[in-house]
Protein backbone atom coordinates (compact mmCIF):
# COMPACT_ATOMS: atom_id res chain seq x y z
CA UNK A 1 0.00 0.00 0.00
CA UNK A 2 2.84 2.59 0.26
CA UNK A 3 3.63 2.14 -3.22
CA UNK A 4 -0.38 3.97 -3.60
CA UNK A 5 0.92 6.99 -1.49
CA UNK A 6 4.23 7.96 -3.10
CA UNK A 7 2.84 8.02 -6.04
CA UNK A 8 0.25 10.05 -4.99
CA UNK A 9 2.15 12.57 -3.22
CA UNK A 10 3.89 12.81 -6.78
CA UNK A 11 0.76 13.34 -8.24
CA UNK A 12 -0.12 16.27 -5.95
CA UNK A 13 3.10 17.83 -6.26
CA UNK A 14 2.58 17.48 -10.27
CA UNK A 15 -0.89 19.27 -9.62
CA UNK A 16 0.93 22.66 -8.21
CA UNK A 17 2.49 23.75 -11.32
CA UNK A 18 0.18 22.32 -13.54
CA UNK A 19 -3.11 24.52 -12.52
CA UNK A 20 -1.01 27.25 -10.59
CA UNK A 21 -0.57 29.52 -13.77
CA UNK A 22 -3.67 29.50 -15.20
CA UNK A 23 -5.32 30.04 -11.60
CA UNK A 24 -3.31 33.05 -11.48
CA UNK A 25 -3.71 34.27 -14.84
CA UNK A 26 -7.66 34.57 -13.71
CA UNK A 27 -6.15 36.20 -10.34
CA UNK A 28 -4.32 38.24 -12.70
CA UNK A 29 -7.05 39.60 -14.58
CA UNK A 30 -8.76 41.00 -11.89
CA UNK A 31 -5.77 42.73 -9.81
CA UNK A 32 -5.65 46.55 -9.53
CA UNK A 33 -2.48 48.82 -10.55
CA UNK A 34 -0.42 48.99 -13.90
CA UNK A 35 1.87 45.62 -13.26
CA UNK A 36 1.66 42.71 -11.72
CA UNK A 37 2.08 41.97 -7.97
CA UNK A 38 1.92 38.88 -5.55
CA UNK A 39 0.02 39.22 -3.57
CA UNK A 40 -2.70 41.22 -5.48
CA UNK A 41 -4.08 44.14 -4.27
CA UNK A 42 -7.69 44.87 -4.87
CA UNK A 43 -10.89 43.84 -7.35
CA UNK A 44 -11.32 45.29 -10.50
CA UNK A 45 -13.03 44.27 -13.91
CA UNK A 46 -11.87 47.48 -15.15
CA UNK A 47 -9.06 45.32 -17.44
CA UNK A 48 -11.94 43.43 -19.08
CA UNK A 49 -13.53 46.72 -19.88
CA UNK A 50 -10.51 48.25 -21.67
CA UNK A 51 -9.43 45.06 -23.46
CA UNK A 52 -12.79 44.51 -24.88
CA UNK A 53 -13.84 48.17 -25.44
CA UNK A 54 -10.41 48.13 -27.90
CA UNK A 55 -11.20 47.88 -31.55
CA UNK A 56 -7.80 45.67 -31.99
CA UNK A 57 -8.96 42.76 -30.10
CA UNK A 58 -12.18 42.46 -31.52
CA UNK A 59 -10.12 42.37 -35.11
CA UNK A 60 -7.77 39.82 -33.89
CA UNK A 61 -10.68 37.66 -32.20
CA UNK A 62 -12.56 38.10 -35.77
CA UNK A 63 -9.03 36.70 -37.36
CA UNK A 64 -9.05 34.22 -34.50
CA UNK A 65 -12.56 32.81 -34.93
CA UNK A 66 -12.34 32.79 -39.03
CA UNK A 67 -8.72 30.51 -38.72
CA UNK A 68 -10.14 28.22 -36.21
CA UNK A 69 -14.06 27.63 -37.97
CA UNK A 70 -12.16 27.25 -41.34
CA UNK A 71 -9.74 25.28 -39.78
CA UNK A 72 -12.63 22.97 -38.40
CA UNK A 73 -14.32 22.80 -41.57
CA UNK A 74 -11.31 21.69 -43.25
CA UNK A 75 -11.20 18.68 -40.80
CA UNK A 76 -14.09 17.60 -40.89
CA UNK A 77 -14.16 17.15 -44.16
CA UNK A 78 -10.68 16.02 -44.59
CA UNK A 79 -10.68 13.92 -41.78
CA UNK A 80 -13.96 11.99 -41.84
CA UNK A 81 -13.77 10.31 -44.98
CA UNK A 82 -9.91 9.60 -44.53
CA UNK A 83 -10.88 7.40 -41.14
CA UNK A 84 -13.46 5.43 -42.52
CA UNK A 85 -11.75 4.70 -45.50
CA UNK A 86 -8.32 3.77 -43.55
CA UNK A 87 -9.35 0.72 -41.85
CA UNK A 88 -10.41 -0.66 -45.14
CA UNK A 89 -7.21 -0.17 -47.17
CA UNK A 90 -4.16 -2.68 -47.25
CA UNK A 91 -1.69 -3.84 -44.27
CA UNK A 92 0.91 -1.37 -45.74
CA UNK A 93 -0.70 0.96 -47.75
CA UNK A 94 -2.22 1.99 -44.15
CA UNK A 95 1.16 2.10 -42.74
CA UNK A 96 2.35 4.78 -45.66
CA UNK A 97 -1.04 6.82 -45.11
CA UNK A 98 -0.97 6.76 -41.36
CA UNK A 99 2.54 8.03 -41.69
CA UNK A 100 1.82 10.41 -44.17
CA UNK A 101 -1.35 12.19 -42.81
CA UNK A 102 0.08 12.37 -38.99
CA UNK A 103 2.78 14.50 -40.48
CA UNK A 104 1.17 17.36 -39.36
CA UNK A 105 2.35 16.25 -35.93
CA UNK A 106 5.54 14.27 -36.58
CA UNK A 107 6.82 17.52 -37.87
CA UNK A 108 8.42 19.91 -35.58
CA UNK A 109 5.81 22.77 -35.70
CA UNK A 110 7.93 25.70 -36.78
CA UNK A 111 9.21 23.46 -39.88
CA UNK A 112 6.09 23.05 -40.93
CA UNK A 113 5.44 27.12 -40.52
CA UNK A 114 8.48 28.10 -42.55
CA UNK A 115 7.58 25.49 -45.13
CA UNK A 116 4.65 26.81 -45.66
CA UNK A 117 5.94 30.31 -45.47
CA UNK A 118 7.91 29.16 -48.13
CA UNK A 119 5.60 27.75 -50.62
CA UNK A 120 2.95 30.49 -50.08
CA UNK A 121 5.71 32.78 -50.97
CA UNK A 122 6.42 31.05 -54.38
CA UNK A 123 2.95 31.07 -54.98
CA UNK A 124 2.22 34.46 -53.68
CA UNK A 125 -1.07 33.60 -51.32
CA UNK A 126 1.11 34.92 -48.28
CA UNK A 127 0.04 36.80 -45.48
CA UNK A 128 -4.02 35.35 -46.37
CA UNK A 129 -6.08 34.55 -43.62
CA UNK A 130 -7.40 31.53 -45.32
CA UNK A 131 -3.94 30.28 -46.42
CA UNK A 132 -2.98 30.41 -42.60
CA UNK A 133 -6.22 28.23 -41.91
CA UNK A 134 -5.13 25.29 -44.15
CA UNK A 135 -1.67 25.48 -42.14
CA UNK A 136 -3.11 25.58 -38.67
CA UNK A 137 -5.48 22.50 -40.19
CA UNK A 138 -2.52 20.56 -40.99
CA UNK A 139 -1.03 20.60 -37.63
CA UNK A 140 -4.33 20.25 -35.77
CA UNK A 141 -5.25 16.64 -38.89
CA UNK A 142 -3.69 14.01 -36.48
CA UNK A 143 -6.34 14.68 -33.43
CA UNK A 144 -8.80 14.90 -35.61
CA UNK A 145 -8.00 11.06 -37.64
CA UNK A 146 -7.61 9.57 -34.02
CA UNK A 147 -10.62 11.09 -32.87
CA UNK A 148 -13.18 9.79 -35.30
CA UNK A 149 -10.82 6.92 -35.86
CA UNK A 150 -11.17 5.46 -32.40
CA UNK A 151 -15.47 6.03 -33.05
CA UNK A 152 -15.11 4.07 -35.85
CA UNK A 153 -13.71 0.96 -34.25
CA UNK A 154 -15.72 1.40 -31.35
CA UNK A 155 -19.15 0.89 -33.75
CA UNK A 156 -20.31 -2.65 -33.51
CA UNK A 157 -18.88 -4.11 -37.39
CA UNK A 158 -22.10 -5.78 -37.44
CA UNK A 159 -24.48 -2.98 -37.69
CA UNK A 160 -24.54 -2.15 -41.67
CA UNK A 161 -24.74 -5.83 -42.70
CA UNK A 162 -27.91 -5.79 -40.49
CA UNK A 163 -28.96 -2.86 -42.00
CA UNK A 164 -28.93 -4.48 -45.52
CA UNK A 165 -30.26 -7.25 -44.22
CA UNK A 166 -33.34 -4.65 -43.42
CA UNK A 167 -33.26 -3.06 -47.04
CA UNK A 168 -30.97 -0.30 -46.50
CA UNK A 169 -28.85 0.85 -49.26
CA UNK A 170 -25.02 1.73 -48.61
CA UNK A 171 -26.33 5.66 -48.63
CA UNK A 172 -28.77 4.66 -46.17
CA UNK A 173 -26.38 2.54 -43.98
CA UNK A 174 -24.30 5.61 -44.07
CA UNK A 175 -26.41 8.42 -43.14
CA UNK A 176 -28.62 6.80 -40.54
CA UNK A 177 -26.25 4.43 -38.96
CA UNK A 178 -23.10 4.66 -39.28
CA UNK A 179 -23.29 8.91 -39.31
CA UNK A 180 -25.05 8.89 -36.18
CA UNK A 181 -23.14 6.47 -34.27
CA UNK A 182 -19.63 8.49 -35.29
CA UNK A 183 -21.56 11.59 -34.29
CA UNK A 184 -20.10 12.05 -30.71
CA UNK A 185 -16.45 11.03 -31.87
CA UNK A 186 -16.74 13.43 -35.02
CA UNK A 187 -18.08 16.64 -32.60
CA UNK A 188 -15.56 15.81 -29.86
CA UNK A 189 -12.60 15.91 -32.63
CA UNK A 190 -14.36 19.05 -33.96
CA UNK A 191 -13.60 20.37 -30.81
CA UNK A 192 -10.65 19.63 -29.76
CA UNK A 193 -9.64 20.68 -33.60
CA UNK A 194 -11.44 24.07 -32.52
CA UNK A 195 -9.40 24.57 -29.34
CA UNK A 196 -6.11 23.79 -31.05
CA UNK A 197 -7.04 26.24 -33.84
CA UNK A 198 -7.93 29.45 -31.88
CA UNK A 199 -5.12 29.18 -29.60
CA UNK A 200 -2.69 28.53 -31.97
CA UNK A 201 0.40 30.44 -31.85
CA UNK A 202 3.38 28.97 -33.58
CA UNK A 203 2.35 28.90 -37.04
CA UNK A 204 0.49 31.69 -36.90
CA UNK A 205 2.89 34.38 -35.94
CA UNK A 206 4.89 33.03 -38.88
CA UNK A 207 2.61 33.65 -41.53
CA UNK A 208 0.25 36.22 -40.31
CA UNK A 209 1.27 39.91 -40.43
CA UNK A 210 0.68 42.88 -38.53
CA UNK A 211 -2.22 43.71 -40.84
CA UNK A 212 -4.27 40.20 -39.95
CA UNK A 213 -2.64 38.91 -36.55
CA UNK A 214 -4.83 36.30 -34.32
CA UNK A 215 -5.50 36.57 -31.38
CA UNK A 216 -2.65 34.81 -29.48
CA UNK A 217 -0.49 36.47 -31.58
CA UNK A 218 -1.58 40.33 -30.36
CA UNK A 219 -1.05 39.49 -27.22
CA UNK A 220 2.52 38.03 -27.30
CA UNK A 221 3.51 41.20 -29.11
CA UNK A 222 2.10 42.52 -25.68
CA UNK A 223 4.40 39.80 -23.81
CA UNK A 224 7.66 41.37 -24.50
CA UNK A 225 7.01 44.27 -22.55
CA UNK A 226 5.92 44.45 -19.11
CA UNK A 227 3.27 42.30 -18.06
CA UNK A 228 0.45 43.87 -17.95
CA UNK A 229 -2.79 42.52 -16.42
CA UNK A 230 -4.76 43.46 -19.21
CA UNK A 231 -2.97 40.59 -21.03
CA UNK A 232 -4.75 38.20 -18.47
CA UNK A 233 -8.11 39.65 -19.49
CA UNK A 234 -7.73 38.59 -23.03
CA UNK A 235 -5.98 34.76 -21.93
CA UNK A 236 -8.99 34.50 -19.60
CA UNK A 237 -11.26 34.56 -23.04
CA UNK A 238 -8.84 31.44 -23.90
CA UNK A 239 -9.28 29.37 -20.69
CA UNK A 240 -12.88 29.96 -21.15
CA UNK A 241 -13.14 28.98 -24.34
CA UNK A 242 -11.30 25.69 -23.43
CA UNK A 243 -13.96 25.09 -19.69
CA UNK A 244 -16.88 25.17 -22.68
CA UNK A 245 -15.12 22.09 -24.93
CA UNK A 246 -14.52 20.61 -21.70
CA UNK A 247 -18.47 20.72 -20.71
CA UNK A 248 -19.19 19.40 -23.86
CA UNK A 249 -17.17 16.31 -24.62
CA UNK A 250 -17.38 15.63 -21.12
CA UNK A 251 -21.11 15.48 -22.01
CA UNK A 252 -20.74 13.50 -25.11
CA UNK A 253 -18.60 10.97 -22.96
CA UNK A 254 -16.61 9.94 -25.61
CA UNK A 255 -13.26 11.60 -24.04
CA UNK A 256 -12.68 8.06 -21.55
CA UNK A 257 -13.95 5.53 -23.89
CA UNK A 258 -11.02 6.65 -26.05
CA UNK A 259 -8.06 7.04 -23.42
CA UNK A 260 -9.36 4.47 -21.01
CA UNK A 261 -9.30 2.23 -23.84
CA UNK A 262 -7.29 -1.18 -23.38
CA UNK B 1 -20.53 -10.90 -48.34
CA UNK B 2 -24.11 -11.31 -48.32
CA UNK B 3 -25.58 -8.15 -47.61
CA UNK B 4 -24.65 -6.82 -50.61
CA UNK B 5 -26.60 -9.58 -52.92
CA UNK B 6 -29.73 -8.34 -50.01
CA UNK B 7 -29.47 -4.61 -51.20
CA UNK B 8 -29.75 -5.89 -54.85
CA UNK B 9 -33.23 -7.50 -53.87
CA UNK B 10 -34.23 -4.60 -52.73
CA UNK B 11 -33.66 -2.24 -55.30
CA UNK B 12 -35.71 -3.74 -57.92
CA UNK B 13 -38.58 -2.13 -55.36
CA UNK B 14 -40.22 0.91 -56.92
CA UNK B 15 -39.72 4.10 -54.30
CA UNK B 16 -42.92 6.01 -53.47
CA UNK B 17 -41.31 8.65 -51.44
CA UNK B 18 -42.87 12.15 -51.55
CA UNK B 19 -41.08 14.22 -48.86
CA UNK B 20 -37.71 16.32 -50.18
CA UNK B 21 -35.92 14.25 -47.64
CA UNK B 22 -36.40 11.07 -49.29
CA UNK B 23 -36.09 12.09 -52.53
CA UNK B 24 -32.59 13.72 -51.71
CA UNK B 25 -31.78 9.88 -50.53
CA UNK B 26 -32.55 8.17 -53.40
CA UNK B 27 -31.03 10.88 -55.62
CA UNK B 28 -27.64 10.15 -53.36
CA UNK B 29 -28.35 6.03 -54.06
CA UNK B 30 -28.68 6.54 -57.59
CA UNK B 31 -25.68 8.83 -57.83
CA UNK B 32 -23.74 6.47 -55.78
CA UNK B 33 -24.73 3.17 -57.71
CA UNK B 34 -23.72 4.98 -60.72
CA UNK B 35 -20.36 5.97 -59.81
CA UNK B 36 -20.06 2.22 -57.92
CA UNK B 37 -20.66 0.97 -61.27
CA UNK B 38 -18.00 3.27 -63.22
CA UNK B 39 -14.88 3.02 -61.04
CA UNK B 40 -13.38 0.02 -59.80
CA UNK B 41 -13.56 -1.04 -55.72
CA UNK B 42 -9.54 -0.76 -54.85
CA UNK B 43 -10.40 2.64 -56.56
CA UNK B 44 -12.73 3.56 -54.54
CA UNK B 45 -11.71 3.16 -51.21
CA UNK B 46 -8.86 5.79 -52.04
CA UNK B 47 -10.88 8.38 -53.22
CA UNK B 48 -12.46 9.11 -49.74
CA UNK B 49 -8.35 9.11 -48.65
CA UNK B 50 -8.32 12.27 -51.33
CA UNK B 51 -9.03 15.20 -49.25
CA UNK B 52 -6.75 14.19 -46.29
CA UNK B 53 -4.02 13.30 -48.64
CA UNK B 54 -4.35 17.07 -50.64
CA UNK B 55 -4.03 18.09 -47.16
CA UNK B 56 -1.10 16.51 -46.00
CA UNK B 57 0.30 16.37 -49.94
CA UNK B 58 0.38 20.44 -48.86
CA UNK B 59 2.79 20.29 -46.14
CA UNK B 60 5.06 17.71 -48.16
CA UNK B 61 4.88 20.22 -51.04
CA UNK B 62 5.87 22.67 -48.57
CA UNK B 63 8.50 20.99 -47.04
CA UNK B 64 9.76 20.13 -50.67
CA UNK B 65 9.96 24.09 -51.05
CA UNK B 66 12.29 24.25 -47.84
CA UNK B 67 14.36 21.76 -49.14
CA UNK B 68 14.84 23.31 -52.54
CA UNK B 69 15.75 26.74 -50.78
CA UNK B 70 18.30 25.20 -48.38
CA UNK B 71 20.64 23.94 -51.01
CA UNK B 72 21.41 27.40 -52.44
CA UNK B 73 23.57 30.30 -51.59
CA UNK B 74 22.41 33.59 -50.88
CA UNK B 75 24.20 37.09 -50.78
CA UNK B 76 22.48 38.13 -47.60
CA UNK B 77 23.85 41.76 -48.93
CA UNK B 78 22.40 42.15 -52.05
CA UNK B 79 18.89 39.55 -50.63
CA UNK B 80 19.27 37.62 -53.89
CA UNK B 81 19.26 33.65 -54.03
CA UNK B 82 22.55 32.26 -55.51
CA UNK B 83 23.40 29.16 -57.37
CA UNK B 84 22.87 25.76 -56.11
CA UNK B 85 25.35 24.89 -53.31
CA UNK B 86 25.27 23.21 -49.92
CA UNK B 87 26.87 26.27 -48.16
CA UNK B 88 24.57 26.59 -46.27
CA UNK B 89 25.18 23.21 -44.38
CA UNK B 90 28.38 23.89 -44.91
CA UNK B 91 28.22 27.28 -42.74
CA UNK B 92 25.76 25.72 -40.25
CA UNK B 93 27.91 22.72 -39.41
CA UNK B 94 31.14 25.46 -38.33
CA UNK B 95 28.98 27.55 -36.88
CA UNK B 96 29.81 27.81 -33.11
CA UNK B 97 26.38 29.31 -32.20
CA UNK B 98 24.56 26.70 -33.52
CA UNK B 99 26.77 24.49 -31.92
CA UNK B 100 25.53 26.26 -28.46
CA UNK B 101 22.04 26.22 -29.36
CA UNK B 102 22.17 22.54 -30.61
CA UNK B 103 23.48 21.26 -27.66
CA UNK B 104 21.36 23.24 -25.59
CA UNK B 105 18.17 21.70 -27.02
CA UNK B 106 19.41 18.31 -26.98
CA UNK B 107 20.37 18.30 -23.55
CA UNK B 108 16.53 20.02 -22.67
CA UNK B 109 15.24 17.32 -24.96
CA UNK B 110 17.04 14.40 -23.28
CA UNK B 111 16.58 15.38 -19.46
CA UNK B 112 13.36 17.05 -19.92
CA UNK B 113 11.09 13.58 -21.15
CA UNK B 114 13.22 11.77 -18.39
CA UNK B 115 11.28 14.23 -15.43
CA UNK B 116 7.97 14.33 -17.62
CA UNK B 117 8.14 10.05 -17.82
CA UNK B 118 8.63 9.76 -14.29
CA UNK B 119 5.93 11.94 -13.08
CA UNK B 120 3.80 10.71 -16.04
CA UNK B 121 3.61 7.24 -14.52
CA UNK B 122 3.09 8.37 -10.85
CA UNK B 123 -0.14 10.61 -12.16
CA UNK B 124 -1.31 7.81 -14.83
CA UNK B 125 -1.14 4.97 -12.04
CA UNK B 126 -3.03 7.65 -9.62
CA UNK B 127 -5.68 8.19 -12.22
CA UNK B 128 -6.07 4.79 -13.39
CA UNK B 129 -6.41 3.93 -9.05
CA UNK B 130 -9.25 6.36 -8.39
CA UNK B 131 -12.50 4.50 -8.13
CA UNK B 132 -15.16 7.56 -8.87
CA UNK B 133 -15.68 8.88 -12.01
CA UNK B 134 -15.33 12.81 -11.22
CA UNK B 135 -12.07 12.24 -9.62
CA UNK B 136 -10.44 10.40 -12.57
CA UNK B 137 -11.93 13.34 -14.91
CA UNK B 138 -10.83 16.63 -12.57
CA UNK B 139 -7.33 14.68 -13.11
CA UNK B 140 -7.11 14.40 -16.69
CA UNK B 141 -9.10 17.64 -17.27
CA UNK B 142 -6.11 19.42 -14.81
CA UNK B 143 -3.24 17.47 -16.78
CA UNK B 144 -4.35 18.90 -20.54
CA UNK B 145 -5.45 22.02 -19.14
CA UNK B 146 -1.91 24.00 -19.93
CA UNK B 147 -1.68 22.23 -23.38
CA UNK B 148 -5.61 23.39 -24.45
CA UNK B 149 -5.13 26.69 -23.27
CA UNK B 150 -1.98 27.05 -25.67
CA UNK B 151 1.28 28.44 -25.55
CA UNK B 152 -0.02 32.21 -24.93
CA UNK B 153 -2.05 31.60 -22.02
CA UNK B 154 -0.03 29.04 -20.40
CA UNK B 155 3.46 30.79 -20.55
CA UNK B 156 1.94 34.01 -19.99
CA UNK B 157 0.54 32.28 -16.65
CA UNK B 158 3.77 30.88 -15.98
CA UNK B 159 5.22 34.43 -16.27
CA UNK B 160 3.07 35.56 -14.07
CA UNK B 161 3.97 32.81 -11.61
CA UNK B 162 7.57 32.86 -11.68
CA UNK B 163 8.24 36.02 -13.07
CA UNK B 164 8.78 39.26 -11.46
CA UNK B 165 6.27 40.35 -8.10
CA UNK B 166 5.07 36.96 -8.86
CA UNK B 167 4.81 34.50 -5.23
CA UNK B 168 7.51 32.29 -6.58
CA UNK B 169 9.73 35.51 -5.68
CA UNK B 170 7.64 36.67 -3.23
CA UNK B 171 7.68 33.29 -1.60
CA UNK B 172 11.57 32.59 -1.94
CA UNK B 173 12.00 36.57 -0.49
CA UNK B 174 12.79 37.60 -4.21
CA UNK B 175 16.27 35.03 -4.11
CA UNK B 176 14.95 33.14 -7.21
CA UNK B 177 15.02 34.27 -10.75
CA UNK B 178 13.65 31.77 -12.69
CA UNK B 179 12.66 33.79 -15.95
CA UNK B 180 15.35 33.83 -18.80
CA UNK B 181 16.85 30.90 -17.22
CA UNK B 182 16.89 27.32 -18.44
CA UNK B 183 15.20 26.28 -15.33
CA UNK B 184 11.92 28.59 -15.89
CA UNK B 185 12.05 27.10 -19.75
CA UNK B 186 12.07 23.30 -18.53
CA UNK B 187 9.15 24.32 -16.35
CA UNK B 188 7.52 25.83 -19.14
CA UNK B 189 8.50 22.26 -20.99
CA UNK B 190 7.53 19.94 -18.51
CA UNK B 191 4.19 21.20 -18.50
CA UNK B 192 3.58 20.37 -21.92
CA UNK B 193 5.60 17.06 -21.99
CA UNK B 194 2.69 15.94 -18.80
CA UNK B 195 -0.46 15.24 -20.70
CA UNK B 196 1.31 13.79 -23.45
CA UNK B 197 3.71 11.66 -21.68
CA UNK B 198 -0.04 10.59 -19.92
CA UNK B 199 -1.65 9.69 -22.93
CA UNK B 200 1.12 7.37 -23.80
CA UNK B 201 1.72 5.60 -20.86
CA UNK B 202 -2.46 5.43 -19.96
CA UNK B 203 -3.14 2.05 -22.33
CA UNK B 204 -0.06 0.32 -20.76
CA UNK B 205 -0.64 1.34 -17.31
CA UNK B 206 -4.68 0.12 -17.57
CA UNK B 207 -2.58 -3.53 -19.41
CA UNK B 208 -0.92 -3.66 -15.99
CA UNK B 209 -1.92 -7.29 -14.29
CA UNK B 210 -2.49 -6.56 -10.76
CA UNK B 211 -1.62 -9.72 -9.78
CA UNK B 212 1.80 -10.52 -10.70
CA UNK B 213 2.45 -7.86 -8.06
CA UNK B 214 0.45 -9.02 -5.66
CA UNK B 215 2.26 -12.33 -6.12
CA UNK B 216 5.93 -11.39 -5.93
CA UNK B 217 4.64 -8.88 -3.10
CA UNK B 218 3.82 -12.71 -1.09
CA UNK B 219 6.61 -13.95 -2.20
CA UNK B 220 8.31 -11.15 0.34
CA UNK B 221 9.53 -8.55 -2.35
CA UNK B 222 9.65 -4.82 -1.08
CA UNK B 223 7.78 -2.70 -2.84
CA UNK B 224 10.14 -0.75 -4.07
CA UNK B 225 11.28 -4.06 -5.59
CA UNK B 226 7.82 -5.33 -7.20
CA UNK B 227 7.63 -1.49 -8.94
CA UNK B 228 11.39 -1.91 -10.41
CA UNK B 229 11.03 -5.67 -11.00
CA UNK B 230 7.72 -6.34 -12.04
CA UNK B 231 5.57 -2.99 -13.00
CA UNK B 232 8.33 -0.84 -14.51
CA UNK B 233 9.21 -3.77 -17.23
CA UNK B 234 5.21 -4.23 -18.14
CA UNK B 235 5.13 -0.77 -18.99
CA UNK B 236 8.45 -0.73 -21.10
CA UNK B 237 6.64 -0.27 -24.26
CA UNK B 238 4.04 2.41 -23.44
CA UNK B 239 7.81 4.12 -21.53
CA UNK B 240 9.73 4.17 -24.83
CA UNK B 241 6.65 5.70 -26.74
CA UNK B 242 6.07 8.41 -23.87
CA UNK B 243 9.61 9.03 -24.12
CA UNK B 244 10.42 9.29 -27.94
CA UNK B 245 7.47 11.59 -28.16
CA UNK B 246 8.17 13.79 -25.41
CA UNK B 247 11.89 14.38 -27.11
CA UNK B 248 10.23 15.07 -30.68
CA UNK B 249 7.81 17.88 -28.71
CA UNK B 250 10.61 19.53 -26.30
CA UNK B 251 13.28 19.77 -30.00
CA UNK B 252 10.56 21.49 -31.25
CA UNK B 253 9.71 23.62 -28.57
CA UNK B 254 9.47 27.31 -29.58
CA UNK B 255 7.28 29.00 -27.40
CA UNK B 256 9.09 28.24 -23.82
CA UNK B 257 12.26 29.52 -25.08
CA UNK B 258 10.82 32.89 -26.74
CA UNK B 259 8.59 33.96 -23.82
CA UNK B 260 9.78 32.00 -20.50
CA UNK B 261 13.67 32.46 -21.60
CA UNK B 262 13.15 35.86 -22.75
CA UNK B 263 15.09 35.57 -26.25
CA UNK B 264 18.03 35.12 -24.17
CA UNK B 265 18.04 31.41 -24.38
CA UNK B 266 17.13 30.31 -28.17
CA UNK B 267 16.47 26.74 -29.08
CA UNK B 268 16.63 25.53 -32.46
CA UNK B 269 13.07 26.39 -33.12
CA UNK B 270 14.10 30.60 -32.37
CA UNK B 271 17.37 29.96 -34.00
CA UNK B 272 15.78 28.90 -37.57
CA UNK B 273 13.29 32.05 -37.22
CA UNK B 274 15.89 34.76 -36.08
CA UNK B 275 18.09 33.40 -39.17
CA UNK B 276 15.29 32.79 -41.64
CA UNK B 277 13.58 36.75 -40.28
CA UNK B 278 15.24 38.43 -38.09
CA UNK B 279 19.07 38.10 -40.22
CA UNK B 280 17.30 37.81 -43.08
CA UNK B 281 18.73 34.68 -44.28
CA UNK B 282 16.44 32.49 -45.37
CA UNK B 283 18.01 29.67 -47.13
CA UNK B 284 20.50 29.31 -43.82
CA UNK B 285 16.83 29.31 -41.95
CA UNK B 286 15.36 26.58 -44.45
CA UNK B 287 18.68 24.77 -43.59
CA UNK B 288 18.08 24.60 -40.34
CA UNK B 289 14.35 23.88 -40.60
CA UNK B 290 15.61 20.82 -42.62
CA UNK B 291 18.28 19.89 -39.84
CA UNK B 292 15.76 20.03 -37.13
CA UNK B 293 13.17 17.50 -39.25
CA UNK B 294 16.21 15.54 -40.00
CA UNK B 295 17.21 15.14 -35.85
CA UNK B 296 13.52 14.61 -34.50
CA UNK B 297 12.73 11.92 -36.71
CA UNK B 298 16.03 9.64 -36.32
CA UNK B 299 16.05 10.52 -32.94
CA UNK B 300 12.69 9.43 -32.40
CA UNK B 301 13.38 6.29 -34.75
CA UNK B 302 16.83 5.46 -32.75
CA UNK B 303 14.62 5.75 -29.17
CA UNK B 304 11.98 3.67 -30.77
CA UNK B 305 14.50 0.74 -31.99
CA UNK B 306 17.28 0.66 -29.14
CA UNK B 307 13.65 0.60 -26.72
CA UNK B 308 12.40 -2.30 -29.05
CA UNK B 309 15.82 -4.31 -29.28
CA UNK B 310 16.59 -5.06 -26.06
CA UNK B 311 13.35 -6.52 -24.85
Amino acid sequence: MRRVRVVGIVTACALIPLLTPTVLVLVASLSQGELLTFPPRGLTFHWYTEMFSSAEVWTALGNSLYVAGLSVLINVVCGVPAALALPHVGRYSRTLFTVLLSLGLSSPTIVTAFAYFDLYGQIGVRGSLTAVAIAVAVTCFPFMLWTVLAAVEDTDPNLAPAAATLGADPVEQFLFVRLPLLAPGIVTGALVVFVLSITDFVVSQVLTTIDNQTLPVFVYSGLRGAISPALGAVSTFFIAVVALAFAVVLRLGKVERFLFRT
Amino acid sequence: MHSRFITEEWRGLESTARSPLWRTVDALIVLRSGFARAVPSALRRLVALIPGLLLAGSLVAGLAALLWRSIHSYDSFLAVQGDFSLTQYSALVSDPQFHTVLARSLTMAVIAPLVAVAIGIAYAMTLTRFRRRWLRLALLIAVFVPMLTGDITRTFGMLVTIGPGGPVEWLTGGQLHLVGSLWGISLGIVQILLPAAVVVLLPAVLRINPELGSAAATLGAQPITVFLRITLPQLRVGLVAAYAACFALTMASFADPAILGRGLMNFVSNFLQDRYLGLGNPPQGAAIGILLLLIVSLGTALILLLGRRRR
